[in-house]
């Protein structure tokens, strides 16, 4: 396939991957930047021709992890970023979370039970069970002083229903 | 996201417009909270144009359906997106809340 002058990129990838959608930014440790959030993925997803669906489920998982990491990730009272880059092709989107707080999996906490009743049910807990079942892959790794969780989300076929249960688990 | 009330009689419904999430959601526990006492029987959360839900804004919906049980009263919500939809349904939540097509639909449950 040949590329305009504007689509190549200095680097060695290859030339394909150089023109895939790629969003990059960072968001401060408070709740109010999920507005920001939800307005990098909706450009993200524009780019990158992404159903309304597909960004709403990513938009969900990257909450409720985002939340986690500021709610109980970091221990002092200063400014922290967390880190976001995401890019797609055809089958899949992939996105890489950094962020520098202590070490902390924001993936280990228990999933919740969804069979007891009103009475017994805890107000929350449901944050990781919601990442879980909206995305298809998920590996945290420590690395230096960072914590990196890669997600992975897997797009519909064409023509294939969308949502959770239609995923492969 | 914006909230609207509406009250017929006994029964207070909330129209929610935008996104529920973890920095609105608290918006919606006050109002909600301002409307659990005195004379309210039944909650109808119309989510309509709702169009965005995270586990905060469940929570939210969570506690009050509590209280209202509390009370001897009934939360019902309806009129759900899709994506809105799958949200309580893989959170169990529509196996004890009950979700009906529209507006009607929950006054007509009452």
């Amino acid at each position: 396939m040949s590329q305009t002058p504007a689509e190549r990129r200095p680097g060695p990838g290859p030339a394909e991957a150089a023109a895939r959608p790629r969003a990059s930014f960072c968001l401060a440790n408070r709740l109010s930047e999920l507005s920001v959030l939800a307005r990098q993925l909706e450009a993200f997803g524009r780019a990158g021709g992404l159903s309304r669906r597909l960004v709403l489920e990513i938009n969900l998982a990257l909450e409720e992890l985002f939340t986690n990491i500021v709610s109980h990730g970091f221990t002092d009272q200063t400014e922290h970023f967390v880190h976001f880059d995401l890019t797609c092709d055809e089958e899949r989107v992939i996105i890489r979370v950094e962020d520098d707080a202590p070490f902390f999996d924001p993936l280990a906490a228990c999933s919740p039970d969804l069979c007891c009743s009103l009475e017994q049910r805890p107000v929350g807990g449901l944050g990781v069970h919601l990442i879980r079942c909206f995305m298809n892959g998920l590996v945290y790794e420590r690395r230096g002083e960072r914590n990196i969780l890669m997600l992975e989300k897997r797009r519909p076929a064409p023509g294939r229903p969308e949502g959770a249960r239609h995923g492969d688990h | 996201m914006e909230i609207i009330e509406e009250r017929q009689e006994a029964t207070h419904i909330f129209h929610l417009h935008g996104r529920l999430d973890s920095h609105t959601a608290s918006q919606l526990e006050d109002r909600l909270q301002g409307s659990l006492h005195g004379q309210t029987r039944s909650l109808i959360i119309d989510c309509s144009d709702l169009e965005y839900v995270s586990s905060a804004g469940l929570r939210v919906i969570l506690k009050a359906t509590k209280e209202m049980q509390r009370q001897e009263g009934r939360l019902i919500l309806c009129a759900m997106q899709d994506y809105v939809r799958e949200v309580f349904d893989v959170s169990g939540f529509s196996t004890f809340i009950p979700i009906v097509p529209g507006v009607t639909e929950a006054l007509r449950t009452l």
